[in-house]
């Protein structure tokens, strides 16, 4: 076939047209950026179940981020939503254990709920898991003590292979107080995998929720708990989910509905 | 013995019926026969505050008269219930009684009281008593630590009064407003009498609500032996430091003491009497800078740094300390601070007591800034206080401070805690949104949980043992290159002393150094710098027999002759200096490898 003008001008039309169609559609959809943004501007603008309903959609959407988590636990909790913004709080805090404002506003949340769960009974290994999990992520304890633990295995290797190695002693040395650092991170994070409480928590998200003897209705209530208690879940049947306190001595079942745990789509 | 006791009742009973007969037949007589008067009076018209008198109600003619009501009265007080005396008579065949109701009283106020009529109700007709006046003078009533004034309330006071009592005073009961007093309670026991005192409870003490006194700090209590008329009582006291804050007289009330007996008892209750103390007003010209300080201080004033800088704060310390009321202590009379800016921050102070008196500092930091440069001087400051024990105003005063102030940079660098205040929060929220990240976390993975992470940390491992085994293997060649070197020592050794002649150096030297390259490598022996001993040592412990060693020492010995005396001649041609060096090398090759 032979091309004309015409035929040109009409596959430039055509490519015109799609170009311009993509382009509308690449326009009209929102980047995450965007769409926390939004959110960001609903929340000042005091609509916090909007906010709160934007950076959810954020998170359907496979993000997972500190700032999202505190946001949203800050739309909830101006919402009125104290179960939800601690819950919130907590995974942010998960993410980012050193960030003095998640702190400050998971603390300050706490403050606000009614039931005061102390802490207790948890193992050794869960108090040193604990202990890290204020400092640092898993991620960033296995990749420090990976990170050095190469630098360990690269200077013992040079140790091996060349014997008349310059500053050989410090060399040695350096060696083996990082080889004694790996060790430690290592354990340390295999307490903190092994030992994370956030992954068998809870939160209350119901106003009031009456705990019951067994996963029914037609069993006594054994206790009350409020909005924001935080507690460890245990077992879960058919619409209900067994909740223990820290210690395990208040044990018993809660609606589903009633408890959300803390680990997303837990 | 029941029986015994039995008949004592009986007999009891029968005497007090008799008595009882004996009392109501001529009273009941006499009560027939004589009208009802009825009369008060009282033991003590005149008496001073703290004081105690009696007044005693009488109905003569009745045996049953109703007890009269007494009022409350102003400065008296009445102490406990009235007790009654029943009395019936016949003289010169006229029969009578009385009934005496008595009343105890103790005085408490200065001035006259009128003990109005008192009415007394006899057979449904009232009787009046005339009024009488009493006279509460001022004086000083301190108990003096006799046994039996104690004031008990047990039923038998008479047993406890001598084996127990307490005992209120002040160390000077005519101080000056503000001028500390020490009151002492004391509580003597005779513990002969006691011996298991103590074992059924402590004594819980009571003390005076000190109206009218600053109340300072109770020192520990003191315990000791005081003999009385013979007697000899363990003394516990308490005393507490007390300062008068109004001037006139001030009465302390009595303090108590309730003691535990037994089980059996209930326990006795000790009331000391009240103390008198008359408050004198200080002298009343007082020097101008007086701001009400009594006791005796001292003043002092330091700087932290006699060197400073325009506008940046120097601290001035000036400290109080001596013996009056530290915690009230008024504050000094500060001079103007020309030159400098001024900025005051709260006192604070310290005390104790030593020896029934109260000590202590009061600690003023001022911080000053000064604001021009210069010789300045922080003027001096005075304190001026009475002194009770010279009866006198006493002005303390500090030394001027003088300070060189250069010129500053024109910035205050005063400390954040001396101006202003502290921030308070008014309201609590949760802290703001954060803004949009550069990039959002994705939801994804675990590093931890990636299999590739595990792998890596097995990297270095497999790393490390391929280094081992490298290592090894160089190991195993250098150790093959060193044992072929032995193998060819001799052979080497023997060529090159084939080859000696043809270098022209001295035959003593060459053989020598093919010596010692030998045994370097033969042996892996380095003969340089070794003494005659250790080479010998060395050599036979290498299996080299003394009599080859020797030979080598020679060898070496006759090359360091060479070297270093070469005046000295070889009576020795060099062939046979190589032949005997080549039977020395076979021998110590033989030997050696035996």
């Amino acid at each position: 076939m032979k091309w004309s003008p015409r035929h040109l001008a009409a596959l430039l039309a055509a490519f015109g047209a799609v170009f311009a169609v993509v382009g509308v559609a690449l326009a009209q959809s929102s980047s995450p950026s965007d769409l926390m943004e939004e959110a960001n501007t609903l929340y000042e603008r005091g609509e916090f179940a909007g906010a709160a309903q934007q950076y959810e959609a954020l998170l359907d959407q496979g993000y997972a981020d500190a700032a999202i988590y505190y946001n949203l636990g800050n739309a909830h909790y101006k919402n009125g939503d104290l179960g939800r913004a601690v819950l919130n709080f907590l995974r942010a805090e998960e993410l980012s254990p050193r960030d003095s404002d998640i702190k400050a506003n998971l603390e300050f949340s706490r403050g606000k709920t009614v039931d005061r769960v102390e802490p207790g009974g948890e193992s050794f290994v869960a108090g040193v898991s604990g202990f890290a999990r204020d400092w640092a992520t898993t991620g960033e304890v296995g990749a420090i003590s990976l990170l050095l633990w190469l630098v360990s295995a690269v200077a013992i290797g040079l140790l091996i292979l060349w014997r008349d190695i310059p500053r050989r002693n410090a060399l040695r040395n350096g060696a083996v107080a990082a080889s004694v650092v790996t060790l430690a991170l290592f354990i340390v994070l295999l307490t903190m995998l092994y030992a994370n409480p956030n992954d068998d928590s809870g939160v209350i998200v119901e106003t009031t929720v009456n705990v019951m003897s067994g996963p029914g209705d037609q069993y006594p209530t054994e206790f009350t708990l409020n909005s924001g208690a935080q507690v460890r879940l245990v077992d879960s049947r058919q619409g209900w989910v067994r909740i223990a306190l820290p210690g395990d001595d208040l044990q018993g079942w809660a609606p589903s509905n009633a408890v959300e745990a803390i680990r997303r789509g837990g | 013995m029941r029986h015994t006791r039995t008949i004592r009742i009986a007999l009891a009973g029968v005497i007090l019926a008799a008595a009882l007969v004996a009392v109501a037949t001529p009273a009941a007589y006499a009560q027939q026969q004589q009208d009802v008067e009825v009369n008060a009076e009282v033991d003590k018209t005149e008496l001073a505050v703290g004081e105690e008198f009696t007044l005693r109600v009488n109905v003569n003619g009745s045996l049953n008269p109703q007890p009269p009501a007494i009022p409350q009265y102003d400065g008296i007080r009445r102490l406990g219930p009235p007790s009654m005396q029943r009395q019936a008579w016949i003289r010169n065949g006229v029969g009578g009684s009385t009934v005496s109701f008595f009343y105890q009283f103790r005085a408490t106020e200065v001035g006259k009281v009128t003990i109005d009529p008192i009415s007394v109700t006899v057979s449904g007709k009232t009787y009046e008593t005339e009024s009488i006046e009493v006279e509460v003078f001022r004086g000083l009533v301190v108990p003096t630590p006799v046994p039996g004034q104690a004031d008990a309330s047990s039923e038998d006071a008479s047993s406890t009064d001598s084996s127990m009592f307490v005992v209120a005073e002040v160390d000077n009961d005519k101080p000056y407003l503000g001028e500390q007093i020490t009151f002492s309670f004391k509580f003597y026991r005779r513990s002969v009498l006691f011996p298991a005192f103590g074992r059924f409870g402590q004594p819980r003490f009571s003390p005076p609500g000190f109206t009218g006194f600053w109340n300072g700090e109770e020192t520990e209590q003191e315990e000791y032996t005081e003999t009385i008329d013979g007697r000899r009582y363990q003394v516990v006291e308490l005393e507490t430091i007390i300062f008068p804050t109004v001037v006139g007289t001030l009465v302390i009330e009595p303090a108590g003491l309730t003691v535990p007996i037994d089980f059996f008892e209930s326990p006795n209750y000790l009331e000391t009497d009240p103390v008198v103390i008359e408050v004198q007003p200080l002298p009343p010209v007082a020097p101008a800078g007086f701001t009400g300080a009594v006791g005796s201080f001292d003043v002092t004033a330091v700087v932290d740094d006699t060197n400073g800088r325009v506008n940046e704060p120097v601290q001035l310390t000036v400290t109080v300390t001596g013996e009056g009321n530290i915690e009230t202590l008024p504050d000094p009379d500060w001079p103007d601070f020309i030159d400098w800016r001024v900025f005051e921050s709260p006192s604070n102070s310290s005390s104790r007591v030593f020896d029934g008196k109260m000590f202590g500092s009061r600690v003023y930091e001022t911080v000053l800034v000064p604001e021009k440069s210069g010789m300045l001087t922080v003027p001096e400051i005075g304190y001026t206080y009475f002194d009770p024990s010279v009866d006198e105003y006493v002005e303390a005063v500090t030394d001027p401070i003088v300070m060189s102030i250069e010129v500053g940079d024109g910035l205050s660098s005063l400390p954040s805690s001396t101006v202003g205040s502290a921030v308070e929060r008014v309201a609590s929220d949760v802290r703001h949104i954060k803004p949009v990240p550069s990039s959002l976390g994705r939801l994804g993975t675990a590093l931890t949980g990636s299999l590739l992470y595990w792998a890596a940390w097995t990297v270095p491992l497999i790393a490390l043992a391929g280094a081992v085994a490298l290592r090894r293997r160089q190991a195993a060649s250098e150790s093959g290159r060193a044992a072929a070197l032995r193998r060819n020592a001799l052979s080497n050794a023997l060529e090159s002393l084939a080859r000696a002649g043809e270098s022209g150096a001295d035959p003593r030297v060459v053989v020598a150094d093919i010596l010692s390259d030998y045994l370097s490598t033969r042996l892996d022996l380095q003969v340089a710098g070794l003494t005659h001993e250790a080479l010998d040592q060395r050599l036979q412990a290498l299996g080299v027999p003394l009599e080859l060693a020797l030979k080598v020492e020679g060898v070496l010995g006759a090359a360091e002759v060479a070297k270093y005396a070469p005046e000295i001649g070889d009576s020795m041609a060099a062939e046979e200096h190589f032949e005997r060096a080549a039977q020395l090398l076979k021998d110590i090759d033989e030997a050696t490898s035996a």
